[in-house]
């Protein structure tokens, strides 16, 4: 009957339709699944859907998973030692060497009969493994048969080796995300055809920004760019661009969203087409802030170094100076002396003729050379303070003590030196009872400073003397003015500095140390010194020393 | 006493204790010693007096007001003042007068003053 053959001939590729979809919907199925629920469904479906008697699969070891074989029965799943007689049944056909086209025989390891098998490689050379299909028909396999297992063997190697793939760039990804971690560079990828740029993740921990906030173009970058450096930055990137060069670098601050700036080193790689037009730019910005900023601190500390090295050369030099013109005046009269001496012997003269530079005229030098090493022991005793300050061993001496007393003693000390001068000295005292707890000496050493100084840069003109208590905060207030060349007032707080004067000129004679061992004494006692001066319009200098309660 | 007496000296120098001093040293030897506080005074004085002028000056470097370089330059600037003999004192070191055109040739003494040293100088600078 023709119309028996052909319903059977339908029937049949009703079926091997109805297979062919159930084994191409495969692939969707396993999207979760790991490699055994892959291949136990596999082998399931094949052994369904060719109604065989044994389906064994055999896959390979892949990266970090281990080889295993997969047998199913039309009886249902097998036990693991009828697993390895099946393995072993099948061996030959398990290499590859021996791959068939057609199906060999073998014995049913458990029952007495014969089964037909066919093997099939999953992957190209059989990379993934065999399956091995077996059935008692005696046409196996037929042309449908291998239709159906080539495409089901198909479908697990096309699955496969989609993971692999999969594997490897997330094994790729893993990796530059690490290294982008273990870096700690912003990385970016800059598109220049449509100026979009991808950042990684490092943008939000360095400077702030939250990669979900909003888009970080072109225009966002640069805008993100110091204005000082901005324009010196984007010209270098489009020169670059323009040359055809591949490799940029620049260092520039770019804004946190805190509001302060980051010192980056930015490098970028330019990628061309196959044009040789600049497409893309790949690139790091590693976050130099900190690095500048030690390396900022290290210039000015060695700046620092390298000028105190300089102002103590000077120091050394202005105080050698200092030290041998009283030396020099006194090593004059000593000489002069010893020649009268000796013209004295050879006169051999009566007594009263010995003296050839009159009595007088010695008792003057003799006076002067008192002077000078007077001069000379101030000299070191300002050198010897400055020892102590620097060595913190300056140490006080406390008693009660008047500063109105002190202050009339001191200006009766410079009295013949500003008659002389034709300086008037006004003293005015507010309050009598200026009393502290203080150094007596030390506020000595202050009142004659100041006084000194008040002569020396005063030009002549009238000091003004002034003694006070402020009675609110217990303190005892000295000012002393004059009407000299002042001081310009970048230079008030230099001048309590040590090597300092105003006149930063080797002509005014002194060590330049009174004002800042003035300052000394005066913070060690707790006190304040202030000056309030313009300069040509003199100088007046304000001590604040806390008063007895 | 010096049989070279009257010889007139000027004596250039900030410091009142050498002034003093050296004016006393060089009295005691029979100079007539003129001692300026600065170089401009030495000079308005040198031009007051300008028919009794000195035999030599001696001349500070650091002074206020003029200094010794200042006074220099303005004693060569004048042809009548710019042949009197110089002899420079000062506490630094020669260098500070080394390659200096203005100097050029000028004895340089070093404060303490020796004045055994200086008498010679000044005998030799006389002659």
């Amino acid at each position: 009957m023709v119309n028996e053959t052909y319903l059977n001939e339908l029937q049949k590729l009703r079926r091997c339709n109805r297979d062919l979809i159930a084994l191409s919907t495969l692939p969707a199925l396993w999207t979760n699944s790991n490699r055994i629920q892959i291949a136990e469904s596999l082998v399931t479906v094949l052994l369904d859907t060719l109604q065989l008697d044994v389906v064994l699969l055999s896959l390979k070891a892949q990266r970090d998973e281990i080889p295993f074989e997969v047998v199913r029965t039309k009886q249902g799943t097998v036990t693991q030692n009828q697993v390895e007689k099946w393995t072993t049944a099948f061996l030959p056909l398990l290499k590859l060497d021996h791959q068939i086209s057609q199906s060999v025989s073998i014995f049913h390891p458990f029952e007495n009969q014969e089964l037909f098998v066919r093997n099939v490689p999953i992957g190209y050379d059989g990379f993934y493994g065999v399956l091995i299909a077996a059935s008692q028909r005696r046409d196996f396999p037929s042309e449908d048969d291998s239709l159906l297992l080539n495409i089901g063997t198909n479908q697990i190697a096309i699955t496969l080796e989609r993971r692999r793939v999969e594997d490897k760039l997330r094994d790729t990804e893993a990796r530059y995300r690490l290294a982008t971690r273990a870096t700690n560079d912003v990385i970016w990828d800059w598109d220049l055809i449509n100026q979009s740029i991808q950042w990684n993740e490092n943008i939000e921990k360095l400077f702030g920004y939250s990669l979900h906030e909003g888009r970080f173009d072109t225009n966002w970058r640069y805008e993100h760019i110091h204005p000082e450096d901005r324009s010196r930055v984007i010209d270098g990137i489009y020169r670059l661009i323009e040359s055809g060069e591949s490799h940029w670098s620049d260092e520039y601050r770019f804004l946190k969203r805190d509001g302060s700036y980051a010192v980056l080193f930015d490098r970028g790689y330019i990628v061309h087409n196959e044009q040789g037009k600049a497409v893309r730019m790949i690139g790091a910005m590693l976050d130099v802030t900190q690095r500048k900023q030690a390396e900022e601190i290290k210039e000015k500390a060695l700046k620092e170094a390298r000028d105190a090295l300089q102002a103590r050369d000077e120091f050394v030099s202005i105080a050698s100076h200092e030290l041998k013109t009283p030396l020099t005046s006194l090593h004059l009269q000593l000489q002069l002396l010893g020649r009268n001496l000796e013209q004295t012997k050879k006169m051999k003269a009566s007594p009263q003729e010995i003296a050839v530079i009159p009595v007088e005229q010695i008792s003057k030098i003799v006076h002067s050379c008192i002077h000078q090493t007077k001069k000379l022991t101030a000299l070191l005793d300002d050198l010897l303070d400055l020892t102590r300050i620097r060595l913190g061993k300056f140490e006080l001496n406390l008693q009660e003590v008047n500063l109105v007393r002190i202050v009339k003693e001191v200006a009766n000390r410079f009295q013949a030196e500003i008659d002389k001068k034709g300086i008037v000295l006004n003293i005015v005292i507010i309050n009598e009872d200026a009393i502290g707890i203080w150094d007596l000496l030390r506020i000595e050493q202050i009142v004659t400073n100041l006084i000194s100084n008040a002569i020396k840069y005063g030009e002549g003109s009238p000091i003004d003397i002034t003694i006070l208590k402020d009675r609110d905060f217990n303190r005892v207030i000295l000012e002393v003015k004059d009407q000299g060349v002042g001081i310009p007032l970048d230079l008030h707080a230099k001048i309590f500095e040590r090597f300092e004067r105003v006149a930063k000129d080797q002509r005014i004679s002194g060590l330049g140390l009174g004002l800042y061992i003035t300052r000394q004494i005066v913070e060690v006692h707790g006190g304040t010194i202030d000056v309030k001066s313009e300069i040509g319009r003199g100088a007046k200098f304000i001590v604040e020393l806390p008063g007895k309660l | 006493m010096s049989n070279m007496s009257m010889k007139k000296i000027f004596l250039i120098d900030d410091d009142e204790g050498i002034r003093d001093a050296l004016t006393s040293c060089l009295a005691y030897e029979g100079y007539t010693v003129v001692a300026c506080v600065n170089g401009q005074e030495a000079l308005s004085s040198l031009k007051q007096n300008i028919t009794e002028l000195p035999s030599l000056i001696i001349l500070d470097l650091m002074m206020p007001v003029m200094d010794g370089y200042e006074f220099r330059e303005a004693q060569l600037a004048d042809n009548r003042l710019c042949q009197i003999p110089v002899i420079v004192t000062s506490a630094g070191n020669k260098d500070e007068i080394t390659n200096i055109n203005i100097f050029k040739g000028i004895y340089y003494m070093r404060k303490p003053i020796d004045l055994d040293d200086l008498f010679k100088i000044i005998e030799k600078h006389l002659d």
